[in-house]
């Protein structure tokens, strides 16, 4: 905590929450490349082309896309079979992966569609408009497209291994930022035709909701658009499609025979969590500083800096460093039983859909402190709770600014505190055992109820806030706040629900100890 | 300029090792709050403190990794020590054996961070001077021995508190002015603020992008 008095006044200030650019064009570079070499030529659909199909409904578009942002984490782990190489996925602003191409295409900005409500049979296409920036952040999202594709592979990657889950979720967190400030940008062009965040986060919460039409014109509008979308995407003929991927595999490679530079980066990929989110602050700090258009209210907050001030990311570092090295210990298991034993443990880090969904009331958070291991106490987390509540209840009149930045502050400091109770869990885990013997697989159940019930927390926390701000303000700026407020809510869930999966490979670690002092 | 988020060059990761009970939380709580904790619990696994010093004119953001001296941690803390760019070395002047466990501390201080990595020696608890165990003249003689800068100092009095953090800055800066710190390779314990390097107002952000571009892709 010490941390934060420090650093409070030098860092608290300004930033753009839509500007983590960079972090997520080296995703999508690679994801891009990944996606390319997993999928036929044909399922790529290029941005040129589709343009004219999806440009009507490109406004609701952008919305169903950020609705998609909150539910696709639940989603994606559902199905941890559901890799990148289900055949029902297009993809587009491909011709964006190379750097190099990059510049070319600054000043433009996509807008992305999700559509997995159009067909529950078959998998999720995505369309892209590209259409010119009329707003200010070029320099944001010129670096910006090209993760529709990211965005499937990366949230459906869960079964592939340690690494990979903890990039690609950062980048899909990362991504949800893009997405949803270019719904900003739009919202203040077409107002009439767009519904408020809080009737789409309303929306996505149920998948029912979807399919059923009646709830009001809005939604049909939604629903039509992305079903008319869907459909003229797949009538639009395999023919049309395979052009497109050629043209797009011509556009990747060029300038990069084989490929070679683009699959050394896939390979070379081994940035963590933190370093992503260093970088994602970084970035969203000269972004700030080249832009003078303080006028900008998303420009408020920059989220992954609370992170930082709030002793979130140093934490974060720390259990990356021992999860890190618990794994490399893994590798030298030779006995299978042992193995087989570590594997097992595997269930217990997946985050059900209908569990991440489950709405939390407040009592539960309190329980958390039954949930964590001896010697490790959640004190600190629930009073941070506690605070958090307090403040949002308080009946004091509050400007929206005043009501927003705190509640960004108070899910930063959630989230900081959840990292930080995961960091001392692993590190009293790690502390070879004087004869008491840890049940392994009890913490392991124990550790995935806290993070479900933190994961809801953030989401409540963003309805209470964002209802308060409703009632101040239907304006834009307030719709805006709402919506960055429910997409750092969901940026909140994927942080800890990333490391909570830091978490598996030291409780396997563990295990393997518990397992060698019992044959002793 | 002032006024940035980031007023800062450089960011160096500090590690601070040593017994239990030698005074080493209470030397981060000293420098960065300027204060003695009379009742400092013992630290589990690693807490965290920060502090922005200006060493050469540039502004530098020290973020220091607190660890726990407990034996049992040892294998815990063994895993922060990667990325250090300064080592606080510390033994108890009061208690011998704080000071002979220090060749198995620099072990693995050795080991653990990379050769540019500072290390320094520090005697704490120099407000004790007459149940001194450890004469300054023989740490000084093992600290030249092996390399090391060192100071006697007391969290409790704040003496030679901050010289010990600002020194080894100093240091570290040394080195990167020198050149022996690869700013772009990881676990140095040092990252450059591209946003806050000199402070210039003018800056590309292209150059900018680029120069990230190469931090975090050059070494594939």
């Amino acid at each position: 905590m010490e941390e934060n008095k420090v650093e409070s006044e030098e860092e608290f200030e300004s930033a753009e929450s839509d500007s983590e650019g960079k972090v997520l064009e080296e995703q999508s570079n690679n994801k891009l490349i990944n996606n390319k070499q997993t999928m036929n030529t044909d399922q790529a659909s290029d941005t040129n082309t589709s343009q004219s199909d999806a440009k009507q409904t490109h406004t609701e578009e952008a919305h169903t896309d950020t609705t998609q942002t909150h539910t696709e984490p639940a989603m994606s782990n559902a199905e941890p079979t559901d890799t990148d190489t289900s055949t029902n996925q297009s993809h587009t602003g491909t011709s964006q992966s190379d750097p190099g191409t990059n510049q070319s295409h600054a000043g433009t900005n996509q807008s992305h569609t999700g559509t997995s409500q159009s067909d529950p049979g078959t998998n999720q296409s995505n369309t892209g408009t590209s259409q010119s920036d009329p707003g200010t952040n070029q320099s944001n999202t010129g670096t910006n497209q090209s993760d529709t594709g990211t965005s499937q592979s990366g949230t459906s990657s869960w079964s592939w291994g340690w690494g990979s889950i903890t990039s690609t979720l950062s980048s899909a967190v990362t991504k949800a930022t893009e997405y949803t400030s270019s719904v900003i940008n739009k919202g203040g062009e077409e107002e009439e035709e767009v519904p408020t965040p809080q009737e789409m986060r309303r929306e996505s919460t149920t998948d029912e909701e979807r399919e059923d039409q009646s709830i009001g014109g809005i939604f049909t509008g939604l629903a039509t658009a992305v079903q008319s979308t869907g459909a003229s995407l797949l009538s639009g003929g395999l023919d049309a499609l395979e052009v497109i991927g050629r043209k797009t595999v011509d556009i990747i490679s060029e300038g990069d025979p084989g490929l070679r530079k683009k699959r050394a980066l896939l390979t070379g990929d081994t940035k963590t969590l933190s370093q992503l989110l260093k970088e994602a602050k970084e970035t969203n700090n000269d972004n700030n500083n080249d832009d003078n258009n303080q006028e900008n209210t998303s420009s408020l907050i920059n989220y992954s800096q609370l992170i930082e001030q709030h002793g979130g990311l140093v934490h974060l570092e720390a259990l990356e460093m021992l999860s890190g090295d618990c794994t490399s210990k893994l590798e030298s298991i030779e006995s299978e039983s042992v193995n087989d034993e570590v594997q097992s443990l595997c269930q217990y880090f997946n985050i059900e859909e209908e569990e991440e969904e489950d709405p939390g009331d407040g009592k539960e958070f309190t329980n958390i402190s039954s949930l964590t291991i001896d010697r490790v106490k959640a004190d600190q987390l629930i009073k941070c709770h506690e605070d958090i509540n307090i403040q949002a209840k308080e009946e004091v009149d509050k400007d929206i600014e005043v009501l927003y930045v705190e509640s960004m502050n108070g899910m930063a400091r959630l989230c900081s505190s959840s990292l930080q109770l995961f960091k001392k869990t692993s590190e009293i885990l790690l502390i070879p055992s004087d004869g008491e013997s840890i049940d392994v697989k009890d913490v392991a159940m124990k550790l995935k109820k806290i993070t479900v019930i933190i994961s809801n927390e953030f989401e409540t926390i963003a309805s209470l806030y964002a209802e308060k701000i409703n009632e101040k303000s239907s304006e834009d700026k307030g719709q805006e706040y709402i919506t960055s407020l429910y997409l750092e809510a969901s940026s909140s869930s994927s942080y800890v629900q990333s490391a909570h999966k830091l978490l598996l490979p030291v409780l396997q670690h563990r295990l393997t100890i518990t397992i060698n002092n019992n044959n002793n | 300029m002032a006024s940035g988020p980031y007023n800062y060059s450089y960011i160096f990761k500090y590690i601070i090792i040593g017994d239990m009970g030698v005074g080493k939380s209470c030397l981060l709580h000293q420098f960065t709050e300027k204060k003695f904790m009379a009742d400092c619990p013992h630290t589990i696994g690693v807490e965290f403190g920060t502090r922005i010093v200006e060493v050469s004119g540039q502004k530098i953001k020290l973020q220091i990794w607190d660890t726990a001296g407990q034996e049992r941690f040892r294998a815990v803390t063994r895993s922060y020590y990667r990325g250090a760019a300064g080592a606080l070395m510390v033994y108890d002047i009061t208690r011998r054996s704080t000071y002979n466990h220090l060749s198995s501390w620099l072990t693995d201080a050795r080991n653990l961070t990379n050769p540019n990595t500072v290390i320094f020696l520090i005697g704490n608890k120099s407000d004790l001077d007459g149940q001194r165990d450890v004469t300054y003249e023989e740490a000084k003689t093992f600290a030249d021995e092996n390399g090391l800068l060192f100071l006697e100092a007391s969290a409790k009095t704040g003496d030679n508190v901050e010289d010990v953090f600002i020194e080894t800055a100093k240091k570290i800066y040394q080195n990167i002015q020198d050149g022996n710190v690869d700013l772009n390779a990881a676990d140095t314990g040092v990252q450059l603020k591209p946003s806050a390097s000199g402070g210039s107002g003018d800056r590309k952000p292209t150059g900018n992008q680029s120069s990230q571009q190469s931090g975090g892709k050059g070494c594939c």
